[in-house]
């Protein structure tokens, strides 16, 4: 059976930069293929001309056996394939419906069968959403089964789905590999791009490995091996995806009593002095909540925070910052740049008044504090005055990061710290974390990928629906027992 | 139960307010509830009514347009000096032309160069108000043509044609944004112009007909206007595009877009008219009348805006 | 090579166009050119000027006040009328407190609200009407006169060496509002609170009382621009600030400030209020209508925000991240 995608020499430039190298791929029919590669390895770029949004400079496509040029994104719909992005691609002020039916309400008939035909397409996935419910009011898990009934309107041969877990629930995570298998029964084949080795390992049948613009090779499932990928993502053996670390644990330095908001529930917990406290639990269960609440973001809080053993009043982040608190939050664009800044300014933002004196900023003691963070956290930026915006997201990461060490902070919060971070870049930012608590300072570390917080925390909690759930030692306490824990 | 008819009150909050207000003037003043103040709401309502139903299809297309005061004077004026020389059927039809020119312009800046629409078409206003008042010298002009008036004037069973051509636009207007493709498609495109594109939406075209759209409402409205003071004049469209921006907004149609009807903008229209025919029964001093108008402006836009907010906050 | 000097058309065209259209003025008018006429120039352009300050600072913090045009109005009707009880001094005072008081109103209700760039347009123009009636209903409708030799027209007819009173207050005005923009804590602040209000916030920047500084800015701006035009021909109408919101974003945005925030700065405006002050004064020499003239603005305003958007592609009527 001729294979339902098969890619020939396909390559594309960039202005200075060789996104794709001469790519041969090929996509059985009724698979699931995984891709995996750092960021800046090409997936998006491959998959963006698969789904029309670029053309390529080079190479032959062919599906089915049949050369086909992909001209737009309708052209690559009508041909059979959609793709699911990570961010969706949904109007929030409409309906399921209209969403699904968007651009061809002709072909829809009118508002009664459109809104029959989105049910029917919703029920085939065991997804019991109204269709005549606005996108706005659905939850992330929601908009995605509204995106797969799209690509199933368009009786899709190949879906490409592009991070689909990361703000799913586990629970909707089995959900969708469930309905993802499905689709392979139908005869739909799915190429699943994710940064999340074990689900690769768990759900593909296949993976293709990407670097620098290059496919490197396709494994089947059975000979997949975790260390191996990793090393052939980053061009190196990573003896070590975290770095090792003796417990610098001392005295207890931040105790949290009694902490409720709307959404929290009567939350107790000690923090010490150079230790990093890990944070889990499902989207939702609230640890996003309690940063801000200890940071101050969301002023509305009863409860007592203590640091040092002095009770300290946190009602917005001026008064954290004093208090010796800081937050990396957890979406870096929306929150935490400005991206049309440069690197410096974004650097120093939160800590004015120490380049300050009398209102006046001292051009001098900036510039040196900002070069002496490029420097100590290896941030790869042409230069202190380069826009933000260009630099990868491992280094607007690091930006962010030297920002909040500028503040002298007891405690750094991190939520999320290396989401949308490349794997070469995630292990500078692990020692830069070793490096803070090794000096004294804490961590709260937020993270929904649990070999990275069971690697690096000393202790972790675990949270449930706005409390905490549990307390354990990650040396010696297995990812199933925290998942379980974590579910309830 | 209570929670239910609360929600049917939230989300009907310009109709309960309309109510209110009628309600109200029925008791404050015995001429309010008479046919002849009643039609004289719906006449006052009709002009300002039909450019707000082009500014409804632009603000839910996620655009505004501030030159449609300039547009409408201009119009009337053309309107009224080309009387002497050309028969009514085409003078209309010359005008329409002119205000399609000047949606045209706007269009082209804004959809094709991708300007902000906002200040081009706060300069285009400021262009056309000045060629109107070139044209005219700064004075008003007098129509020639009796049969002019008329148009604005006439009435069929009782009704000015003013009113009659708002209903049918309020129609026609209602009927394209829920029954057409081109009412769906404008709904993706304010509500999310990159998304609607991705799925072959053509934003551009959509874009360009918004102003289109409305600078020909605008010229309708000049039209009528004119008609009915059978006067042409360069500072008639002065206070029109924000109280019709401001009718729409009150009505329930959203500034961010992507939703919104033709239905919802008769209501806001309504207010603003029964709240003009109030102060005048009431004989409350014109410059109180003003300051009222913006004070309800700034209430209902910030009580919107901070539901709105609290919505999001909760979510 | 193309590239290239498409660059330098966008940054620069506009200021060589106009460059282009008053040399040509001055060689059909050579009166263009003369001192006195410069002086004329500068003076004519000083209440905009002093006024489009304001409207600079609160651009680059992210948000809009088209309430200045009823400020104008209302604060140069009270200024003139109080002369006939009181000193020119406490006139002036009472004015700028006024300015000062209304800024402290439009950061309330815009805060309130949580009001994003595209609500704060509205509700400031809401403001801009409820001004304007208040200007009505304090003078009645009429205009008024202040009383002869008070010594309240030193401040829009005195000079200082050569230079005009009120170049002198805008020039002065501009300085520190430059000085405060690009060397202070201050004026960082409030670029990033234009750049990303959020992230400002949570970077312990005081985001509310900036809001605050910037209206009352502003509003302090359009009270000075009022005595300083009141001031000029001793005596105020109730609707004389009518358009001078609309200038003011026009001589910002001719400068090269964006109204996306974050960006732009006091000299850049600047520079806009002297072309546009340039142009007016060219149109005026070579006899151009009043009514021509706006369309001339109209022409060169659409000219500079067309050419803004090139240069940094374009955006919606309200910033999706705004509202």
């Amino acid at each position: 059976m001729e294979p339902v995608l098969s890619i020939r020499g396909v390559s594309k430039m960039f202005p200075g930069v060789k996104a794709l190298n001469n790519i041969d791929l090929t996509i059985e029919s009724g698979e699931i293929h995984g891709i995996v590669g750092e960021n800046g390895a090409g997936k998006s770029t491959l998959m963006k001309i698969l789904s029309g949004v670029y053309k390529k400079d080079t190479g032959i496509i062919f599906m089915s056996g049949t050369e086909v040029d992909i001209k737009s994104p309708v052209h690559s719909q009508t041909l059979g394939i959609s793709i699911i992005y990570q961010e969706f691609n949904l109007v929030d002020t409409l309906s399921a419906a209209e969403n699904i039916f968007l651009g061809r309400t002709g072909e829809a008939g009118g508002r009664k069968r459109m809104n029959d035909r989105a049910g029917a397409l919703l029920e085939s996935i065991e997804c019991g959403v109204d269709p005549r419910r606005r996108i706005a009011d659905l939850s992330m898990s929601e908009k995605q089964m509204v995106e797969i009934a799209k690509a199933l309107s368009f009786d899709s041969k190949i879906i490409i789905m592009d991070e689909p877990t990361t703000t799913l629930t586990g629970k909707e995570t089995e959900k969708l590999f469930a309905i993802i298998r499905r689709l392979r029964e139908k005869g739909v084949t799915i190429l699943y791009i994710s940064h999340k080795l074990d689900e690769i390992m768990e759900l593909c049948d296949r993976v293709s490995v990407m670097r620098d613009g290059q496919l490197l090779g396709t494994m089947a499932a059975t000979n997949l091996d975790r260390g191996e990928m990793i090393a052939m993502m980053v061009g190196r053996a990573m003896d070590m995806e975290y770095p090792r670390r003796e417990s610098t644990a001392g005295d207890l330095l931040m105790q949290v009593d009694h902490l409720s908001t709307g959404k929290l529930q009567d939350i107790s917990f000690g923090l010490r002095k150079g230790e990093i406290l890990g944070l889990v639990g499902l989207v939702g269960s609230g640890r996003t909540e309690l940063a801000r609440a200890i940071f101050g973001a969301d002023p509305v809080h009863t409860g007592t925070i203590a640091i040092n053993g002095k009770g300290v009043r946190i009602r917005s982040p001026i008064h954290a910052i004093k208090a010796g608190v800081a937050l990396v939050t957890e979406n870096r664009k929306e929150q935490g740049l400005v991206l049309d800044f440069s690197v410096a300014r974004n650097i120093t933002m939160a800590s004015l008044k120490k380049f300050s004196s009398a209102f006046v900023m001292q051009s001098g003691p900036e510039k040196k504090d900002v070069a002496d963070y490029i420097d100590k956290l290896a941030i790869k930026t042409p230069s202190p005055l380069s826009k933000i915006l260009n630099l990868s997201g491992g280094n607007q990461q690091k930006c962010v990061i030297a920002r909040w060490l500028e503040t002298e902070p007891l405690i750094l919060i991190l939520d999320e710290p290396t989401r949308g971070v490349d794997v070469g870049a995630k292990y500078e930012i692990y020692l830069i974390m070793k490096d803070i608590v090794e000096r004294g300072g804490s961590i709260l570390m937020i993270s929904s990928e649990l070999p990275e917080v069971l690697s690096m925390s000393d202790r972790v909690l675990v949270m449930r629906d706005g409390r905490i759930s549990g307390e354990f030692d990650p040396r010696q306490t297995s990812r199933e027992e925290i998942m379980a824990n974590a579910i309830g | 139960m209570p929670s239910k008819a609360f929600n049917l009150i939230k989300s009907q909050k310009a109709l309960v307010v309309l109510a209110l207000l009628f309600v109200a003037m029925c008791f404050a003043s015995p001429y309010f509830l008479t046919a002849s103040n009643l039609i004289n709401i719906l006449v006052q309502c009709s002009i300002n009514g039909i450019m707000a139903f082009g500014m409804t299809f632009a603000i839910i297309g996620g655009e505004f347009d501030l030159s449609i005061g300039s547009t409408m004077a201009l119009c009337g004026l053309v309107s009224v000096m080309l009387q002497p020389y050309l028969s009514i059927p085409m003078v209309l039809l010359l005008v329409v032309a002119v205000g399609g020119v000047v949606g045209l312009l706007n269009g082209f800046l804004i959809a094709h160069q991708k300007a902000n629409a906002f200040i081009i078409t706060i300069a285009s206003g400021m262009l056309v108000k000045g060629i109107a008042l070139t044209i005219s010298d700064g004075s008003p002009v007098i129509g020639s043509n009796a049969a002019y008036s008329t148009i604005a004037n006439g009435t069929i069973l009782g009704i000015p044609h003013a009113v009659t051509l708002f209903f049918l636009l309020l129609i026609v207007a209602q009927w394209v944004l829920t029954r057409t493709a081109f009412g769906r498609n404008l709904y993706a495109v304010g509500g999310d112009a990159t998304v609607a594109a991705y799925a072959g939406i053509k934003v551009r075209f959509y874009k360009w007909s918004i102003f289109v759209i409305t600078a020909v409402t605008a010229a309708l409205g000049g039209i009528l206007l004119s008609s009915k003071l059978n006067t042409g004049s360069p500072i008639h469209g002065d206070s029109v595009p924000l109280t019709v921006i401001s009718s729409v907004v009150i009505g329930g149609t959203a500034l961010s877009g992507g939703e919104g009807s033709a239905l919802r903008t008769v209501v806001g229209l309504l207010i603003f008219s029964v709240l003009d025919s109030a102060l005048n029964l009431l004989n409350i001093y014109p410059y109180y009348q003003l300051g009222l108008k913006g004070l309800l402006v700034i209430v209902i836009v910030g009580f919107d805006c901070y539901a709105r907010n609290r919505k999001k906050a909760v979510a | 090579m193309n590239g290239k000097i498409g660059a330098i058309l966008r940054s620069y065209g506009l200021l060589l166009a106009m460059a282009a259209l008053a040399l040509v003025v001055a060689v059909i008018q050579p009166r263009f050119l003369s001192g006195d006429n410069i002086l004329n120039i500068m003076r004519q352009l000083s209440v905009l000027g002093i006024v489009s300050l304001g409207m600079t600072i609160i651009i680059i913090g992210g948000y809009m006040d088209l309430s200045i045009s009823g400020t104008i109005s209302l604060v140069a009707v009270v200024v003139i009328s109080m002369q006939q009880y009181t000193s020119a001094a406490l006139s002036v005072v009472t004015g700028l407190v006024i300015g000062v008081v209304v800024g402290i109103v439009n950061a309330a209700v815009v805060l309130l609200v949580k009001a994003g760039n595209g609500e704060s347009l509205i509700l400031t123009f809401g403001m801009q009407t409820v001004l304007q009636a208040t200007a009505l209903l304090y003078a009645k409708g009429y205009s008024i006169k202040a009383p002869e030799g008070s010594s309240f027209r030193l401040i829009g007819q005195g000079t200082v060496g050569f230079l005009a009173s009120p170049v002198l207050i805008f020039l002065a005005l501009a300085l520190i509002l430059q000085l405060m923009m690009s060397k202070t804590r201050s004026g960082r602040s409030i670029y990033l609170t234009g750049g990303n209000k959020e992230a400002a916030r949570l970077c312990g920047i005081p985001v509310s009382w900036y809001i605050g500084g910037m209206y009352v800015i502003t509003g302090l701006m359009a009270a000075a621009g009022a005595i300083v035009l009141s001031s000029r021909t001793m005596s105020a109408t109730p609707t004389m600030g009518t358009g001078y919101e609309m200038d003011a974003i026009m001589a910002v945005v001719i400068g090269g400030t964006s109204l996306k925030g974050g960006q732009g700065s006091v000299t850049k405006t600047i520079l806009g209020v002297v072309l546009v002050g340039v142009m007016s004064n060219a149109l005026n020499i070579i006899g151009v209508t009043p009514y021509m003239q706006s369309i001339v603005k109209g022409m060169i305003m659409i000219a500079a925000v067309w050419l803004d958007s090139k240069k940094t592609g374009g955006g919606a009527a309200f910033a999706k991240q705004s509202v």
